[in-house]
């Protein structure tokens, strides 16, 4: 018994020690005095903390974030927010991209929001104001600067489905993330038809997919594949280690290359609507675009005021589309991506 | 003490709660939510069947490359006795390093920044295959350890004196194949099959490297529809591997404490396995760190993660260290159902094992829809730590079965035969001794949940920072010099835990050794004498102390009185010692092999000779009184004239001589005089004419009689002396008229028998018509007191000479 009691007390003294630590260091939950926020954000996480942590110094406001990660890019989420239609636990839905944002809109899990700061939005925004976009990504083409000279890199979609590239081209999957909007973009544009057979001739160029678009790009850098369809934000991840990949922006017939803003959205039926609007303004302010563009992801910004500041972010030629016909086409598009790539 | 402690009772009960909240419940309803769900969603699920052929390919592989290599570090584990207690950690040591970490420093190696990544990649040819590779090579190189583990085992409980026989016969090469894989057989499929069911279910590293398997697919369905039901129906075929595999794990555990390995058995291994050793340490966790180390050229990471994600460790360490004791808890709630409820461990080992092979998303799912299903909500830091606790209860679990070796089984029967209730035994002998496995696997499930992901990515809530979750992100955002940080703090977390777990154990093994020792002796040899009335005893004597100079004994344990009073005593030095009935010491005997174990039986026949049970090299030894030996006869083997490991050896008024043996022959054998086989009776078992451990024999030649004692059940069987049964004396029990483990025989001048209970500590008369007429002594350390009495023999004036093992003298009694 002796020992019993006396192996006991050292595995406590382990334990308090470890909560000890837990508990210092978790500074925030005992602080349940303050007011606080709950965040589903799609966004990186890595370009997302900083902005978190600037609104909390900003406004006291505590966030209590949820990420994701690429294996459920988006969709885990918005899942999540399906399941929680009857009881919400989220009060801000901040999404890397915009199509399923509309989604959850139109099944009526967003509250309105009109306040003077959004009266004369300068990006993309849902009518009833049930979402704004900001920081724009658009879609590129990332290729290996060692085995494909730029001369020769692909420059749009059409390239792509030349058989030159056949056995050569690595894309995400597109039931995830950007690349499931990117592929519903070709069928709200070119129509399905011809949707499909861009999809049917990638997959006789044998394309192999992959988990993400980050991934696609480290096949890239790694010799895996020459090249690769992915967002900007990758690029300049694999720029910023020093890997020899570069980008051309993914044209669609000439039209201009699709560009994805992240969205944030409140909740309807959130449990704190007060601080929720101030996380949604402060999202919307100038001061977190400039943040996005200055992160690793260099965000396009949409207000006009930081174009010239971050002119070398600039998309040349964003195409011209309805982001409520793509994500209308978002079921269907996957659904057939699916079974044409598998 | 006979019955368990209340502490005892609740810790077991506390335990098997904690299973079934966690375990049972959240499978059933799991496996049931494809009824209540409504059907949907089969075409995000249908690619699943499509990839069950190349994963299970894929886990196949892993498996049988893992098996491969993990064999030469098994064997060295379950050959090593004396270094097993630094090998074990070791060979565990690279499953501490994540496997989505492991791919990561292994794929650093292929970035194009590095020179070897550069020249790859400029090489399509070579990057792809190389690309594969990295990360079923990773997976080969984290599960040759667990391999290794089980194929240890394998080797610990294998047939010695077979591999020893064919080490003379066979070279190498033939000896392997017809010797060694044979009998390594089953250890290597449940290698097999644990390192196959455990790769089918991977996320982390195929998912990171862009291998679609069953197991990634399994996580990104639940993402894609939020729906159990959808969840469930997918991943019904992967319950199947895991329950067999699970079954077959619970079976081999049993097993795991039968024959702990012995230096003998191979003192030097060759230089050359501990090359292999060593190289495989290396790939698995040298190099790996070696890379992330050289890889980092920027401090400014670490200053980051102190600044804004150190609470992300800590809450991560939090939920782990919570996990670890509820894994532990579980654990041992497995091992008390084997104690407290038989009919229900197998299911319960099987379910823990189960659930540590299912993918940690199916886990995760599984709680969330029971935690749904009770309207508790799911958005809280303790539910990973339940998530964590299922899947890593099984590898707690399994070191607790592992660190069951021989000698607890051994506390256990003593304990048991002075009346400790299982739960008593477990609470007072082995949890002192348990403490370093208990901590050892609640620090390996502390280590191993601070990194988990499948299921930590659906349990975790908003607002709770982990660490995990943060370096996978970081991972695929490229952010190397943050993630290599990560890593080698994550490393560094493992190196400090690991230093706390060892001062632990050191200062626990300081402060309770020596006390735990004396208290585990005491209990055992004392705790009982309040509750027996022991006999009156005479005690004229004790002769002998502790030690091995002349008329000192190591644990003696058999005992015959030669014609003119002198005692043969035999003890576990191998030495037969002759002494005077004062105590002096005459003179010695020594058996000429000793290594594979000492004599229990020593017998004087009617020409004054001394027979020898040689048990552990399976014959009988005979010696002139003055210590020559005159000849031997049997040998190993079940036919008949051989033994196994004979016990005791008695003669008939005509010269013939019985033998009795236990070890899988368990019967008497008859030889004549000149040691020719004339034959045997008896069987192994508990039935009427069955036999088990036979121990001793006694002859009474005025009666016609063989007595013979049935020791482990508990009853002396009565023979004629042609080996047909007349009937028995004693039953089970600690009451007179009843036995625990009767050990010796000795006839009393008067015809009474003289019966030494190794169990209830004393000695007991019978009448020849089987009626008790005393008992004396009780379990104690005093004089008229007993430990683990062996053998007596008794002279004509009635005087007893007890073979008192455990206290290493020689009690004489007048009776």
């Amino acid at each position: 018994m002796i020992k019993s009691v006396t192996a006991g007390s050292v595995l406590a003294c382990l334990l308090i020690a470890l909560f000890s630590f837990a508990g210092l260091s978790c500074k925030s939950r005992s602080e349940q005095t303050r007011r606080q926020v709950v965040l589903y954000c799609s966004a990186d996480q890595a370009v997302a903390e900083p902005i978190i942590a600037e609104f909390e110094k900003q406004t006291g406001v505590k966030v209590l974030a949820r990420y994701d990660t690429e294996a459920g890019k988006t969709v885990g989420l918005t899942q999540l927010l399906r399941a929680q239609k009857a009881s919400p636990s989220a009060d801000v839905f901040w999404s890397s991209e915009v199509f399923h944002t509309i989604r959850l809109a139109r099944e009526g899990l967003l509250a309105s929001y009109h306040g003077d700061d959004v009266r004369d939005w300068p990006g993309p925004a849902d009518s009833q104001g049930r979402w704004y976009g900001f920081a724009l990504r658009a879609r590129v083409i990332g290729y290996s600067t060692k085995r494909v000279p730029a001369s020769e890199a692909p420059e749009s979609l059409e390239a792509l489905l030349e058989s030159k590239w056949k056995g050569r081209i690595v894309m995400a999957d597109p039931r995830f993330g950007t690349t499931g909007g990117d592929v519903a973009s070709w069928f709200a544009h070119y129509g399905g038809d011809r949707a499909e057979v861009i999809l049917k001739t990638l997959k006789a160029n044998e394309v192999r997919i992959v988990a993400g678009n980050s991934t696609a790009v480290r096949w890239v850098a790694t010799g895996q594949a020459d090249v690769c369809i992915t967002d900007t934000d990758d690029v300049y991840a694999a720029q910023r280690n020093g890997w020899p990949v570069a980008m051309n922006y993914l044209d669609q017939d000439g039209d201009g290359v699709l560009t994805i803003p992240n969205t944030v959205a409140i909740i309807k039926g959130s449990p704190h609507p007060e601080e929720a609007q101030e996380l949604l303004k402060f999202l919307l302010s100038e001061k977190v675009e400039r943040m996005l563009a200055r992160s690793d992801s260099h965000n396009t910004p949409i207000h006009a005021s930081l174009a010239a500041e971050f002119k070398q972010y600039a998309i040349p030629k964003p195409l011209e589309i309805d982001y409520e016909k793509v994500a209308d086409e978002l079921p269907n598009a996957i659904r057939q991506a699916g079974e044409i790539l598998r | 003490m006979r019955s368990a402690s209340l502490p005892t009772v609740l810790t077991a009960a506390a335990g098997l709660a904690v299973w079934a909240v966690l375990i049972p419940l959240p499978l059933v309803v799991l496996y049931l939510a494809p009824v209540g769900d409504p059907a949907g969603h089969e075409s995000l699920s249908s690619e699943i069947p499509r990839l069950a052929l190349h994963s299970v390919l894929l886990a196949a592989g892993v498996a049988v490359s893992a098996v491969v290599l993990g064999y030469v570090p098994g064997q060295l584990l379950g050959s090593t006795a004396g270094r097993r207690k630094w090998l074990l950690p070791l060979i565990l040591m690279p499953l501490l390093l994540p496997r989505y970490v492991l791919y990561y420093a292994w794929s650093l190696l292929l970035m194009p920044t590095s020179t070897l990544g550069a020249y790859i990649s400029s090489r399509p040819a070579l990057a792809r295959p190389a690309g594969a590779a990295t990360s079923t090579m990773v997976m080969v190189l984290w599960y040759w350890p667990l391999a290794a583990l089980l194929i240890g085992q394998g080797w610990a409980s294998m047939d010695r004196q077979a591999r020893n026989a064919a080490k003379l016969e066979a070279g190498s090469v033939r000896r392997f194949f017809r010797i060694t894989l044979p009998l390594l057989t089953r250890p290597m499929a449940m290698a097999f099959g644990v390192c196959f069911a455990m790769s089918l279910s991977e996320f982390g590293a195929f998912h990171l490297a862009g291998v679609k398997t069953v197991g990634t697919e399994l996580a990104m369905l639940y993402q894609l529809t939020g729906s159990p039901g959808a969840v469930a129906r997918a991943a019904w075929p992967m319950a199947i591997p895991a329950v067999l595999v699970g079954f077959g794990l619970w079976r081999r555990s049993k097993d795991w404490s039968v024959n702990p390995p012995t230096d003998a058995d191979d003192a030097r291994p060759r230089f050359s396995r501990w090359a292999v050793l060593a190289g495989l340490m290396g790939l698995s966790l040298l190099i790996p760190l070696a890379l992330l180390i050289v890889n980092l050229s920027d401090l400014e990471p670490l200053r980051v993660f102190i600044k804004l994600h150190r609470d992300g460790l800590a809450w991560s360490l939090l939920t782990a260290s919570v996990a670890g004791v509820l894994a532990v808890m579980i654990a041992g709630g497995a091992l008390a159902a084997g104690r407290f409820a038989r009919w229900a461990s197998p299911f319960v080992h099987v379910s823990i094992f189960l659930a540590m092979f299912l993918p940690g998303s199916l886990t995760a799912v599984a709680l969330t829809k029971t935690m749904g299903l009770f309207g508790i909500s799911a958005d809280a830091w303790y539910v990973i730590s339940a998530g964590l606790a299922v899947r890593f209860a099984g590898l707690a679990l399994i070191l607790f079965r592992l660190a069951a070796d021989s000698r607890q089984r051994h506390l256990t029967e003593m304990a048991s035969v002075d009346g400790a209730s299982p739960a008593s035994a477990w609470l007072h002998v082995h949890l002192p001794r348990t403490w370093p496995t208990v901590l050892g696997a609640f620090g390996l499930v502390v280590m191993l949940g601070l990194t988990e992901l499948p299921a930590t990515m659906i349990l975790l809530p908003a607002g709770l920072p982990n660490f995990a979750q943060r370096l996978l992100n970081q991972m695929h955002y490229a952010r190397d010099q943050h993630v290599i940080t990560s890593c080698l703090i994550l490393i560094a977390v493992y190196l400090i835990l690991t230093v706390l777990l060892a001062a632990m154990f050191r200062t626990m093994r300081a402060r309770t050794g020596a006390v735990g020792l004396l208290c585990a002796a005491m209990f055992l040899a004392g705790c009982d004498s309040s509750s027996d009335s022991p006999g009156e005893v005479d005690v004229v004597d004790a002769i002998g102390r502790t030690g091995r100079g002349p008329g000192e004994f190591i644990y003696p344990r058999a005992i015959d009185l030669a014609d003119d009073g002198s005692l043969f005593v035999a003890d576990k030095t191998g030495r037969i010692q002759r002494i005077s009935q004062s105590g002096k010491f005459l003179g010695i005997i020594q058996m000429p092999l000793t290594e594979a174990g000492k004599p229990t039986g020593i017998s004087v026949c009617p020409e004054g000779n001394l027979y020898v049970a040689d048990t552990h090299y399976h014959r009988v030894v005979v010696f002139s009184p003055a210590g020559k030996m005159l000849r031997q006869f049997g040998r190993f083997g079940e036919d008949a004239g051989c033994f196994i490991y004979p016990t005791d050896v008695a003669f008939a008024p005509d010269g013939r001589i019985f033998v009795s043996e236990y070890g899988g022959n368990d019967r008497v054998s008859i030889f004549s005089r000149a040691g020719e086989f004339l034959g045997s009776f008896g069987s192994p078992g508990s039935g009427r004419g069955q036999l088990s451990r036979p121990s001793a024999l006694c002859v009474d030649a005025e009666r016609g009689r063989l007595y013979v004692a049935d020791a482990c059940n508990h009853r002396i069987a009565i023979y004629n002396l042609d080996g047909e049964l007349t009937g028995y004396i004693g039953s089970t029990g600690s009451e007179p008229g009843r036995l625990r483990y009767p050990y010796d025989l000795a006839l009393m001048s008067d015809g009474n028998l003289l019966v030494c209970e190794y169990g209830n500590n004393r000695l007991q008369v019978f009448s020849p018509d089987g009626r008790s007429l005393g008992t004396f002594g009780s379990a104690g350390r005093q004089l008229g007191q007993l430990a683990y009495p062996w053998a007596v023999a008794v002279d004509g004036k009635k005087r007893a000479y007890v073979v008192d093992a455990g206290n290493n003298r020689v009690q004489v009694w007048q009776l």
